[in-house]
């Protein structure tokens, strides 16, 4: 599942890479900035699955340790 | 997309301070023993608190119609499904006694 995780977020770095040097370019304005709001969107759904794996793998069963 | 609204960066700060106090609030709660699974479910409830802080402000759900608050909704209730079956394999072990040999 970390695995997993981590191949979404190395998408998702792409992604915003990819949304900085277009945004250096001046190609989004209040008008069109749709591919800003989905790899938001995308980021913080990787961003709420991992507020549940990280509770769920490291920290359940921690106070029987 | 129909969100026009922009957020403030304050908000978003305050929302990014209470995401890292809820934080380390599970991870504090992990080392105390509650007994039972009252731990999992502790840290689930908390996890499930800064879930909803992220869908509603980061999203943007907040300002969004109530379309949005439908699909939004039944799609966060299938995550949650999803972890329960996940949960219940690990809460149920220790149920029945282990056959040894």
């Amino acid at each position: 599942m970390t695995g997993m995780h981590a191949l979404h977020m190395i998408i998702g770095l792409a992604l915003l890479t990819a949304l900085i040097v277009k945004a250096g370019r001046g190609r989004f304005s209040s008008v069109y900035n749709t591919p800003v709001e989905l790899v938001g969107l995308y980021w913080h759904f990787v961003d709420i699955v991992w507020i549940f794996l990280f509770p769920l793998l490291y920290l359940v069963g921690r106070h029987l340790q | 997309m129909n969100s026009d609204h922009v957020v403030s960066i304050k908000l978003y700060s305050a929302i990014f301070g209470a995401l890292l106090v809820m934080t380390l609030a599970t991870a504090g709660a992990a080392f105390i023993d509650l007994g039972g699974n009252l731990n999992t479910v502790v840290a689930m409830l908390i996890a499930a608190c800064k879930a909803l802080l992220v869908i509603l402000f980061f999203m943007h759900v907040r300002y969004s119609s109530r379309l949005t608050w439908v699909f939004v909704g039944a799609g966060f209730f299938w995550l949650m499904i999803l972890l329960s079956l996940t949960l219940a394999d690990v809460l149920s072990r220790r149920w029945l006694p282990t056959v040894v040999g």
